[in-house]
């Protein structure tokens, strides 16, 4: 390349290096340097060295229990939305009547805003005149959970409410679906392969790429969750539901920066769950070696 | 053609140009910025205003609204930003940790006394808004503690309304006597409702055992005295152990209003609105019933306006709340639905003809009720530490001791490591 190209390069890419610089990057050495002072965004922060990475692993009450909240909602709602969202794959990759419009309903709710699905599903589990509980009453069960206001059942309402929105990860399974060697099935049908067989051999490892992509990214998004539960609080039971049950990893450091103005600490925050999610990403990039066949369709 | 075309885009672009640049006339009246809390008094408070510019067409009022449950998010933003409003929605409940920001009227006070007729405030409302004999701000309206009561259902059980004499256990008798059960056993009406999500009812109930939240210079909690752990106890009892209130996520979700409830405990001033819109539902209150230690333990909370320590317009914001504490408007506050804290217009005829009709209840409460702590961070420590562990308690039979030693852990550790966080 030559020496002005090497220029014109620079000087085309130079925008975009510093917005980042400015915008991204800048920001993330802020926070980096906030989580070691006092900062309460009103009176001047002072450095408190490693005192809010210390209060926060230590002592504070509410943090080990959003990391739990958090690991027991991702484990959940990730695995089970997997399983959701490539068994429906399968179904509405046969040849059935109305498949466009299932493949419609199926994705539809992925494009709906998730703070009004979290009212929505609100209204849904609300304990006393929720739909769901006076469904549950109509079949004759007495004393249905208590949903949101149920330290026990809280979290599971959530769980359920974010599977609903598996639409997109069937997508990805669906184009992955329809891109297999349809030659492979028939030769195995002829075989006398059974279904099962045929999905485990054959269609399984074509997929696994696709797999390991919609497992990453519901894992990262699962334990960045944070506006369904926000909306599911504020819509009933207050931010956290009740005995911090629905009370997410980011839901808690929202409150920490925007509830109550302890910026250095919600700073600690954020570089500690920067730290669990690329530790969590690269163990699974490891893992993905023994699993994952071939690097695509 | 072409070039008289063009002389004349370009004249007329010279002139668009030259009105463009043309200074607006400069608008000299005071310009004060409102943070408003959205609620549903905004046409009333909209017509206050209205009424307020009318008397002084040299101020212009800024009104920005904002939803009332991320109003103290706002303001701390706009604070932290350099930029706070003017005149802002300040009680004595959030006056701790707004305190650095908001100024000091004293001075104002003093000067404006006559006009203002400090006399004319319920002395309990005058106590709250005067802080180490300073004031930062002017009430618009109260909530105190109080045992709301149906009377329906009270005449149907044969039950004597409850008087300003009651105990504790007078109150748990009859709250035990007016929850009336299917023959299935299905609650059909309850004793009483419980306060959960805050501090409202539990703490109200350890002041009554003779408890306190913080020791007295806010460096420790003290929720795990024996005292406050009657009262948690009593607390927890009314579901399990009394059984006339309803556990979470039980009873009608509309509260009191269902007419399913024989009495409220604590409760909140600014239901009374939506209670006189409910045409069956006959209600009126009393003074909550005392505790062991003789303490009813109720609260008293302003809803008042203050002025921003860094305003530009302290005395066109000064004539705004001065307005709107004012006779006048106490006046459209109290017809909207909210108590007096005025004497003057508690003693107006349409006053005492508003349900509820018991109002020599509300200065028994009045006079009885407790501040809330003055710590700037009560607010977070009552509701991120020790609501979660009296949730436990309510919802999964954890004992009381157990959820107040929890509760005191967490808190005395977040004071230890964060009390030098906070100007106090």
């Amino acid at each position: 390349m030559k020496k002005s190209q090497v220029r014109w390069c620079w000087a085309m890419i130079l925008p975009v290096v510093i917005g980042l610089a400015i915008f991204t990057y800048g920001p993330m050495f802020a926070s980096l340097l906030l989580s070691f002072t006092n900062d309460d965004a009103v009176n001047t922060p002072s450095y408190v060295g490693m005192a809010n990475y210390k209060y926060l692993l230590t002592a504070d009450p509410s943090f080990w229990v959003s990391v739990k909240v958090t690991g027991v909602f991702a484990a959940a709602s990730v695995s089970l939305g997997l399983v959701a969202s490539l068994s429906v794959a399968l179904i509405l990759n046969q040849d059935i009547p109305f498949r466009g419009i299932f493949r419609t309903l199926y994705y539809f709710p992925t494009i709906l805003p998730a703070t009004a699905s979290g009212v929505l599903w609100a209204f849904i589990f609300q304990p006393q005149d929720g739909l769901l509980n006076g469904l549950l009453r109509k079949v004759g069960v007495g004393h249905p959970p208590a949903w949101t206001d149920s330290p026990q059942w809280a979290l599971p309402a959530l769980i359920i409410m974010s599977i609903w929105g598996f639409g997109g990860a069937m997508v990805v399974f669906l184009a992955g679906l329809q891109n297999t060697d349809k030659s492979l099935q028939e030769a195995a049908s002829l075989d006398g392969a059974t279904s099962w067989k045929k999905f485990w051999v054959i269609t399984w490892p074509a997929i696994t790429p696709l797999v390991f992509f919609n497992l990453t990214m519901s894992l990262i998004g699962s334990l960045k969750a944070f506006d369904q539960a926000f909306a599911f609080g504020t819509s009933g039971p207050g931010v956290g539901g009740p005995a911090r049950a629905t009370l997410f990893y980011v839901l808690n450091l929202y409150e920490k920066a925007f509830g109550h103005f302890h910026m250095g600490l919600a700073a600690a925050m954020a570089w500690i769950l920067f730290a669990a999610i690329a530790a969590l990403t690269g163990v699974n990039f490891a893992l993905s070696k023994r699993w994952v066949k071939g690097s695509g369709i | 053609m072409q070039n008289r075309f063009r002389r004349r885009a370009a004249l007329l672009v010279m002139l668009v140009a030259i009105c463009g640049c043309r200074p607006e006339p400069q608008d000299t009246r005071h310009h004060v910025v409102f943070l408003y809390p959205i609620e549903d008094n905004r046409p009333m408070v909209e017509g206050l205003i209205r009424h307020f510019e009318a008397l002084h067409p040299d101020i212009n009022l800024e009104v920005r609204a904002v939803p009332g449950n991320q109003y103290q998010a706002k303001i701390k933003t706009l604070v932290a930003a350099g930029e706070p409003p003017d005149v802002f929605v300040c009680g004595d409940v959030t006056f701790p940790y707004l305190r650095p920001f908001v100024a000091d009227l004293s001075d104002l006070c003093r000067r404006d006394a006559k006009e203002i007729d400090f006399a004319d405030y319920f002395p309990a409302v005058q106590r709250s808004f005067t802080i180490d004999r300073h004031i930062y701000f002017l009430p618009q309206a109260f909530n105190v503690s109080l045992l709301y009561y149906n009377k329906r259902l009270f005449r149907q059980s044969g039950e004597r309304f409850p008087s300003s004499n009651w105990s504790w256990s007078d109150y748990a008798e009859a709250g035990r006597r007016l929850t009336k059960r299917a023959p299935g056993g299905l609650v059909v009406s309850w004793g009483s409702t419980i306060t959960t999500g805050w501090w409202g009812e539990w703490l109200t109930l350890v002041h009554g055992a003779g408890g306190d939240f913080f020791n007295p210079d806010v460096t420790a909690c003290t929720l795990d005295t024996p005292q406050a752990l009657q009262g948690l106890t009593f607390y927890r009892d009314k579901i399990y152990k009394n059984g006339f209130a309803p556990a979470p996520g039980e009873g009608a979700s509309t509260g009191f209003r269902s007419n399913t409830f024989a009495m409220e405990f604590g409760g909140h001033t600014g239901n009374w609105k939506s209670y006189r819109q409910i045409p069956d539902l006959e209600w009126d209150i009393e003074a909550l019933p005392k505790g062991p230690s003789g303490r009813r333990g109720g609260e008293l909370s302003l809803s008042a306006m203050g002025i921003a320590k860094k305003t530009k317009e302290r005395e066109a914001a000064w004539q705004f709340i001065k307005f709107m504490s004012g006779k006048e408007a106490i006046e459209a506050f109290a017809k909207f639905g909210y108590p007096a804290v005025r004497r003057s217009i508690a003693a107006m005829p349409f006053y005492a003809l508003q349900p509820p009709l018991n109002k020599r209840a509300l200065e028994v409460a009045m006079e009885s009720a407790e501040p809330d702590p003055d710590a700037p961070d009560f607010m977070e420590i009552a509701l991120d530490l020790v609501q979660p562990e009296i949730d436990e308690m309510l919802s999964d039979g954890m004992p009381p001791e157990a959820a107040a030693r929890r509760a005191t852990r967490s808190a005395d550790s977040f004071l230890k490591t964060q009390i030098s966080r906070r100007v106090r």
